[in-house]
Order: structure tokens, then sequence, then C-alpha cells
């Protein structure tokens, strides 16, 4: 029972604002004393004559054991090839970014398709796309539209609500449409191929691109004002803006195509291509005159920092599970989840609730590092196809970007938008695309055969 | 006024080992890169090479939780610390280092001592032909990495303090700079 009051005790003292990985170690650890405690007092023993009836090397004895599994732990973590790729796409992405392929792209984009009704919000969502299967980096994909995009929006008459949702919907992508962090940690914690998973939520992915797409058009053509047609100002012929938006698209598209293809093609593993779309980020920012020495150091500590980030809530998390574990909490849960009401159902709408409801608060590796490995296993006990289920944790992480009140997506388009957006505007403006999320999610549970899976 | 002394020495030198581990980083970057082009173009690939791998990777993440919290890029649940006052929050950082941190990090070194040495005493090499040899010096990393985390600890504290005082500005956020 101590590892499911260690669970509520964890997310209470979150609250607090101390670093995650930090207070899940720590919180571990005073969990971990008292299941020790526990384990090796006798059973007769009463908090009445705390202390007497036990020894207290006994009790170190218990404890330190417990905590001696966590170097072989951190040397697994260490020697773990998958993980690799997690600095490798980071650091791909940062470059990718620091040589303004977001502004580029959106620059030209929107001459292109600004003469259609809502034709920013789609190049947006386009733009998106793009950015997510190069870089993955939701905060710098949602920062930098909500810098070049919201502004334009805005000025031809688009409406607040739409332009804000539409960009940190097309932000958001990077977490589902490879190569994506949420989907390398997935793997890790599944022990799933990483490019199986990529493979998989591609289709996910660029049906949540459609579905967004025709939702703007839609709206736009029912309500007139929300995303008026505009006449874009440009010193350039269509021709000569066709060839800029060329440039400044095929070159990533070519360098997206070869790392994915890649790893779908199984020839390469996604750390092999990360290393090879790594130095081709390099070369595409010598291209467009923006690599320097300065811009290599800064992209690297982004990613140092990142990759650290996430290896530190791995201890902390894998000081958890061990408690967890050590304290039989495990059976407790897997008891209560497999005996819920429409068995294999049950289990499913219920682990998707709590990940839902978890994400409102707690960030994805958390959610991925702590909640899944418990889930894990009952899945497979139930029998569910751990793919097909490792897509949906996914789909439904991406939504806590969206959900207001603590939606990260949401936080970094407040941080940049102009004053008079105000955060009701964003809150109001994501609902509809979290609802089109919820959709699609609810069509890879009920037809999983048109998404490529066979449960 | 010798707490901001104590302070800026130790950033330097996280700062200063942050710069050596830009370096690993991109010398990892290669030698992946590097691995792949022997791999598949010249059909020769060797086993040490990619052993290395996993060793920069390893020095990477190990000691970058220290610049990272330095840097303070570990990620907070911040619905509650962002709207508290500087004052609190540099008391939450302060009290959360000294209770959360520290002996979490001195259970791992404590932890760390018999799987160093046993792995120093038996002369533990790599279990694949032609790996690499000395197993010890990189598992002794984990420990090695924890009391840089310590001395980190020590400086987080005092910059904690010296914020608390309002010796210092808290730096501004980055938007971009947290969580991809």
């Amino acid at each position: 029972m101590i590892g499911i009051y260690m669970f509520g005790a964890s997310l209470v003292l979150l609250v607090v604002g101390y670093p995650v990985a930090f207070t899940f170690g720590a919180v571990s650890m005073f969990f971990g004393a008292m299941a020790a405690f526990l384990n090796i007092v006798p059973d007769n023993w009463s908090f009445l004559h705390f202390f007497t009836g036990w020894d207290f090397a006994d009790f170190t004895d218990e404890f330190l054991q417990m905590f001696a599994m966590m170097p072989f732990r951190i040397f697994s973590i260490m020697t773990n090839k998958i993980l690799m790729a997690v600095p490798l796409f980071i650091f791909m992405g940062i470059v990718l970014q620091k040589s303004d392929l977001a502004t580029r792209l959106l620059e030209s984009m929107g001459v292109l398709f600004g003469k259609v009704r809502g034709g920013l919000a789609v190049s947006t969502v386009l733009i998106g796309a793009l950015l997510a299967a190069s870089t993955g980096v939701v905060g710098a994909s949602v920062v930098a539209m909500g810098v070049i995009s919201l502004p334009i929006m805005l000025k031809h008459g688009y409406s607040k609500k739409l332009s804000t949702g539409t960009i940190c919907a097309a932000g958001t992508l990077g977490q589902i449409i490879p190569p994506s962090i949420v989907l390398i940690v997935l793997g890790d914690v599944f022990q799933l191929p990483v490019g199986d998973l990529f493979k998989y939520a591609f289709f996910p992915g660029l049906i949540l691109v459609a579905v967004y797409v025709i939702y703007i058009l839609s709206i736009s053509f029912l309500h007139k004002d929300v995303a008026p047609a505009i006449k874009m100002d440009s010193h350039y012929t269509k021709a000569q803006n066709i060839k800029k938006a060329l440039i400044s698209i095929i070159p990533p598209l070519v360098l997206i195509v070869l790392v994915l293809g890649s790893i779908f093609a199984g020839i390469a593993t996604p750390t092999e291509s990360a290393a090879v779309g790594s130095i081709g980020a390099l070369i595409l920012a010598a291209g467009y005159k923006k690599l320097s020495l300065n811009m290599i150091k800064e992209a690297s500590l982004g990613t140092i920092k990142i990759t650290a980030m996430v290896f530190a809530i791995l201890i902390g998390a894998t000081a958890f599970s061990m408690v967890f574990v050590y304290s039989g909490a495990d059976d407790i849960t897997a008891q209560f989840m497999t005996h819920l009401p429409g068995a294999k159902w049950g289990f499913l709408i219920l682990s998707m609730l709590a990940i839902m409801f978890l994400g409102f608060f707690i960030d994805f590796i958390e959610i991925s590092y702590i909640v899944v490995p418990i889930l894990l296993p009952i899945a497979h006990t139930i029998g569910l196809d751990p793919l097909w289920f490792a897509i949906l944790i996914a789909l439904n992480l991406q939504t806590s970007f969206l959900t207001p009140p603590f939606g990260f997506s949401l936080f970094y388009l407040k941080g940049v938008a102009p004053p008079n957006v105000k955060t009701t505007d964003i809150y109001q403006g994501v609902i509809p695309f979290i609802t089109l999320q919820i959709l699609v999610l609810i069509s890879v549970v009920v037809f999983p055969g048109f998404y490529g899976f066979n449960t | 006024m010798i707490l901001l002394t104590i302070e800026k020495k130790l950033d330097k030198l996280i700062e200063w080992m942050g710069n050596i581990l830009v370096i690993i980083l991109l010398l990892m970057i290669l030698n992946v890169f590097y691995d792949v082009i022997m791999r598949y173009i010249f059909h020769n690939s060797s086993i040490a090479m990619q052993e290395i791998e996993w060793h920069l990777f390893s020095i990477v993440i190990l000691f970058g939780v220290s610049y990272s919290l330095k840097e303070d890029a570990h990620v907070r649940v911040d619905f509650v610390y962002d709207r508290l006052s500087v004052k609190t929050r540099a008391m939450i950082n302060i009290i959360g280092t000294l209770i959360f941190l520290i002996p979490f990090t001195i259970l791992i070194i404590y932890g760390s001592y018999p799987f160093v040495m046993d792995s120093y005493t038996t002369n533990e090499t790599s279990s694949d032909p032609g790996g690499l040899k000395h197993l010890w010096m990189i598992k002794a990393a984990i420990p090695v990495a924890m009391i840089v985390l310590l001395i980190e600890a020590i400086h987080y504290i005092v910059k904690n303090i010296n914020i608390y005082r309002g010796m210092e500005e808290l730096p501004k956020e980055d938007p971009q700079g947290a969580l991809s």
C-alpha cells in the first residue's frame, strides 16, 4: 500500500514546484525507508512501542539493499542506444530552428496561400507539420509561429481564437509526427523498436493535419469574418515567389525524407539517422549562411540541457518504480485494473482518462516514465497490442500540451503573443483543436485496422 | 559578500564544465556519424568506436544534470510556483535542495562505491570481442558526476540565499528554453 501513498504524495509535493526529477527521487527515498522499516519489524509490532522490537542495523541493511540497485539502473540508461537518439534529434532540431527554417517557410507559404479564405491558417498547419517532421521541438515551433504568423493573421482580420488555436495545435504536431522525443521515450519504456513507433505514428499524424485543415477551411467558409481572404503585399512576381518558396522548402524536405525514410525502410536505426540528420542540419545551416561557432555552441548547450533533464527524470522515475515494486503496489494496481467492468475496454478507457487527467498537471516525460510502466504489465496481461497502446498514449500525451490551464504550448504562445491577445482567447481557441485530437484518438481506438494495427 | 564570491566562482566552474560537455557532445555526434559512414559505405565497423559512442553519451547526460541545475532547466510543475514571490521560490529551492536533492545524491554515491570497486578489482572489460577495457572508468563516472552534482547543489543553495536576501535579480525566463 505504501507505493500507492507514495504516488499520491509525489503528486502533492510536485505542486510546490521543486524540480520534478529530484522530487520523485527524494520521495521514493523516504517512502522506500518506510517500506523497508515496515518490512523488518515483526508482525505484532505497533507504533506504541516505537523504539523496541526492531534492530536499526536490519533497517539500514534492508533500505540500502533496495537502493544498491540504483547504479546498475543508471548504468543501463548510460548504455542505452535508443536514448542516444534523444540528444541527436534535439540537436538537429535546434540547429534547423536556429537557421531560421520556420521564418522562411512562413513567409513564402503565406504569400502563396493567403488568397484563399483561411489560407494563412492552413499554411500555418502545413508548416507546423513540416517543422514537426524536421525538428519536433514543440516550444520552438509554437514560438516561431507565434512571432511570425500570429501578427500577420491578426493584421489581416483573422479571429484571435482561430489564429491562436491554429498555432498551438500546429506547433504541437511535433509530439506525434516523427521524429518525436515522446515516441523515443515510449519506445524505451515499451521496449519496442523506435522505428516501428515512428512508422505507426506517421499516419495518425497526417490524419490530424488533414482534420485541422478541413476544420479551418469549413469554419472560414461558414463564418466569413473569421478568416478573410487577403492580398499580401509582395515586391516579387508570382514566379519569383514560388521559386523562393521552393528554395526554402525543398532542402529541409529532402533532409526529412532521408532521415525518416532510412528509418522507415529499416536501413538505419533512429540513432544513426539522427546523427546523419544532425550533420545534414549543419550543412543546411551553412547553405543558408547561418552557421557559426556561436550558433553550434548554443545549439549544443540547449541539447545538453534538455537531454540531461530527461535523464534526471529517468533516474528519479527509476527510484520511484523500484520502491513501487518493492512495496507490492504494482500488484495492487494490477488487481484493480484487471477487474474493471468491460475487461479490456474498462482498462483502456480508465488508463486513457488517467493519462489525460495527469496530463493537465505533469509533463509527458514523467507520465511516460512513472505512469506508463505501471500500466504496461497490465496491458500485457490483458493482451493489448503494445504498438497500438503506445500510439494511443502518444496521441493522448499530445493533447496534454494543449489543455488549459497548464498546457505547454499555451504558455509558449502567451509568452510571445501581442498584449491584446488574452489568455482566454488562447484557451477558447484551442478547444476545437482539442476536440479534433480526441476524435482522432477515438478513431484510432475504434478503427485500429484503418491505421494499420492488427488488434 | 563572501556568498556572492562563492556563487560566482562555482558558477564559473560549472559553466566551464558545460563548455567541455559541448565538445564531448559534438564528438559524440561526429563519432556516431563516422560509425554510420564506416558501416554503410565501407562495411567496416569497429566495436571500440561504437562503444566510445555511449561513453561520450554517458558523460554528457551524467554531468549535464549539474549544468541543467545551474541553468534552472529542470522541469517543475509551475502553476503554483510561478505565482509565488521571489523569496518564497528561493526558499523552496533552498529547502528542496537540502532535503531532496542532496540526500538522494549521497545515496547514489554510497551505492556506487561497491558497484565501481567490483568492476575495478575484477578488471572488468567489455563483453564484446574488440571492445574497450577498463570498464570501471566509465562506471566511476557515476559517483564523480554525483559529486559534481553536490558541488552544484551547494552553488544552487548559495545562489538562492543570495536571491532571498535580495542581492540578485532572478533571470527572465526564456519561453524557448524549456522543453521540446
